[in-house]
């Protein structure tokens, strides 16, 4: 599941360039994943892995970090 | 009640003073942490004019630099209690930028708290007062009425800052009297009375956020400031507007959106959500009908109008279901207020011919702070009458539908030409969003290309089949040269579209 969690990292590195996204501790209270950048990684992610994430999937703790974004995802490939 | 509220108010303290008499322990402002009854709102002003009279800022320009939440309310009325305007800065601007509306405005103090602190010394050394300990202070209540009876209400209440399109932020100068007409014709217009509960989004630097803010207090009613980081989590921000009981929202078109991009209301009804209306930008139909479809016993309205105006200067009460690809009528202008439409050589437009949109009224601010040149440039004679007094020209360019309602065409700075034809991109933009699919989209043109180019969103969208739709729907000459679907829109601060941040998009594309 590292390639999950290595593909999430560059999907998000790509979305806000220039953020430590693995060295920061809460990436939503940090204001990283805002409403915006929020539904392009959604996008993204369903997309890259074919999943299809619903309202209910969107809430901080799916989000917090890339461990607990790739986490959410394999959930869903599962 | 509401035309005696009108007629004798000078000052919006007065509303407050009257709330906090018949409701004192009623919740005025409320954020996910803390909240504020009148009693307290009341009192804690005064004690923040009085802690910023022994500052010496009494009739004194104030800035107020503040997370998001209930201080900033607070901090507003307390600078209204000294007397002065105050101008609420964005904590999450460019630095840059808030120095150029510091040296704008010249406060002689600035309101700031723990968490700001340091970047208010920053922009205005030793003159930062902190809000909570000027709070805590006994009030002088004798100052205060002193500083009252000076009061006129001429007076500016604030100056709210809209960017410029030279880079130079524009300072609007607004008054106690453009309030109170502004808001008095709000509150009327739409029913805002005691048992409203306003979901607050917009920022206290945005001018939407002065028709909630103070028709809240005008009614005793309530506001809820909804917390930024809840637009990202949607269910999550319908609980919270359950839990607090929201029944009103006046938001813009692309906060709306995020519940019809994720079809949220299926899963998680609004459940008292009685009032919704928007401003800002260009409501899509197809948003507007999701809202609509579900929430079935909800009303909706379309304003429409610029800072300069204080908000709001046309709108229009949604009275029935329109097509997906009819476009929303801004609709007819606030009572009080008188506008028209002028075509390009000055003629009163005729029905259904363009032109740009003029107002004049009690809503109209009072120019730009320290800048004659565009304040002449932008309120001018009344053209039809001068001995009328002053009109604003909007900038906007308008045209009246057969229905007696007014439709917006685009921002004539966005009127382009093109091999001859005169092409408002407003309506490239009002096309293509009416195509299957498409999610929001803006269009921008490329002069050194001499192309239009139309950005849009929406899940696997095929470009072809939108550019097909749009043959069909447009004049040969307007169809865009370009196609180029983005994962989301670009958001400025205020959460419109960016469309700078496109147009360096398309550029490096």
């Amino acid at each position: 599941m590292e390639d999950t969690k290595q593909q999430v990292k560059e999907i998000l590195e790509r979305l806000v360039p220039g953020v430590d996204v693995e060295g920061t501790p809460d990436l939503v209270k940090a204001g990283v994943i805002d409403s915006m950048v929020s539904i392009m990684l959604v996008n993204e992610l369903e997309d890259a892995f074919d999943i299809e994430v619903t309202p209910l999937d969107m809430v901080p703790e799916n989000f917090s970090s890339v461990q607990a974004i790739a986490d959410f995802v394999d959930g869903q490939l599962a | 009640m509401s035309d005696e509220k009108n007629q004798q108010v000078a000052n919006v303290l007065e509303w407050l003073e009257a709330s906090a008499a018949a409701h004192p322990d009623k919740v005025a402002f409320a954020d996910d942490a803390s909240e504020l009854t009148y009693a307290r709102l009341e009192r804690g002003a005064r004690s923040v004019a009085t802690g910023l009279a022994r500052a010496g800022a009494v009739r004194e320009p104030v800035a107020i630099l503040l997370p998001r939440g209930v201080l900033q309310p607070l901090a507003m009325f307390g600078v209204a209690y000294s007397g002065g305007p105050y101008v609420v800065l964005d904590s999450g601007s460019p630095r840059e930028r808030l120095a150029k509306i510091v040296a704008s405005m010249r406060p002689a103090q600035l309101l700031c708290c723990d968490e700001t602190r340091e970047l208010g010394e920053g922009l205005l050394p030793g003159r930062c007062l902190d809000v909570r300990a000027a709070a805590s202070l006994e009030p002088d209540d004798e100052l205060l009425a002193d500083v009252r009876l000076a009061s006129s209400p001429e007076d500016l209440l604030y100056v709210l800052y809209t960017s410029g399109s030279t880079g130079t932020p524009k300072g609007v100068m607004v008054t106690h009297a453009n309030v109170v007409s502004y808001v008095s014709w709000f509150a009327g217009t739409f029913g805002i009375d005691e048992s409203t509960v306003f979901g607050s989004q917009t920022p206290f630097y945005f001018s939407m956020s002065v028709s909630d803010l103070f028709a809240c207090v005008r009614q005793g009613a309530t506001m809820q400031i909804v917390p930024r980081a809840l637009f990202s989590f949607p269910v999550r921000l319908v609980e919270f507007l359950n839990e607090r009981r929201v029944n009103t929202l006046y938001w813009v078109p692309t906060a709306l959106q995020i519940f019809s991009r994720w079809d949220v209301l299926s899963v998680a009804p609004l459940e008292f959500v009685r009032k919704v209306m928007f401003a800002g930008e260009v409501m899509p139909t197809p948003t507007l009908n999701y809202w609509m479809d579900h929430l079935p016993e909800a009303r909706f309205a379309d304003l429409f109008g610029p800072t300069e105006t204080t908000d709001i200067c046309t709108y229009y009460k949604v009275d029935r279901r329109l097509a997906d690809d009819e476009p929303l009528p801004i609709g007819r202008p606030c009572e009080g207020l008188r506008a028209y439409v002028l075509t390009e050589d000055g003629r009163q437009a005729k029905v259904g011919e363009e032109g740009e949109l003029y107002v004049g009224g009690p809503f109209v601010a009072k120019g730009y702070l320290g800048d004659a040149r565009r304040t002449m440039q932008a309120f001018v004679p009344d053209p039809l009458d001068p001995a009328r007094g002053v009109v604003y020209r909007t900038g906007d360019i308008v045209r009246m539908g057969e229905d007696g309602n007014l439709r917006y065409v685009s921002r004539k700075d966005t009127q382009i030409k093109r091999s001859g034809y005169r092409i408002e991109l407003g309506e490239v933009e009002a096309a293509a969003v009416a195509v299957e699919g498409v999610g929001s989209c803006a269009a921008v043109f490329e002069a050194a290309r001499d192309q239009i180019v139309l950005f849009c969103t929406g899940r696997k969208l095929d470009r072809d089949r939108v550019a097909k739709a749009l043959r069909a729907r447009l004049p040969h000459y307007m169809v865009p040269d370009r196609i180029e679907t983005v994962r989301a829109m670009p958001l400025n601060r205020n959460g419109k579209v960016d469309r700078r941040a496109l147009a360096a998009l398309g550029a490096s594309a």
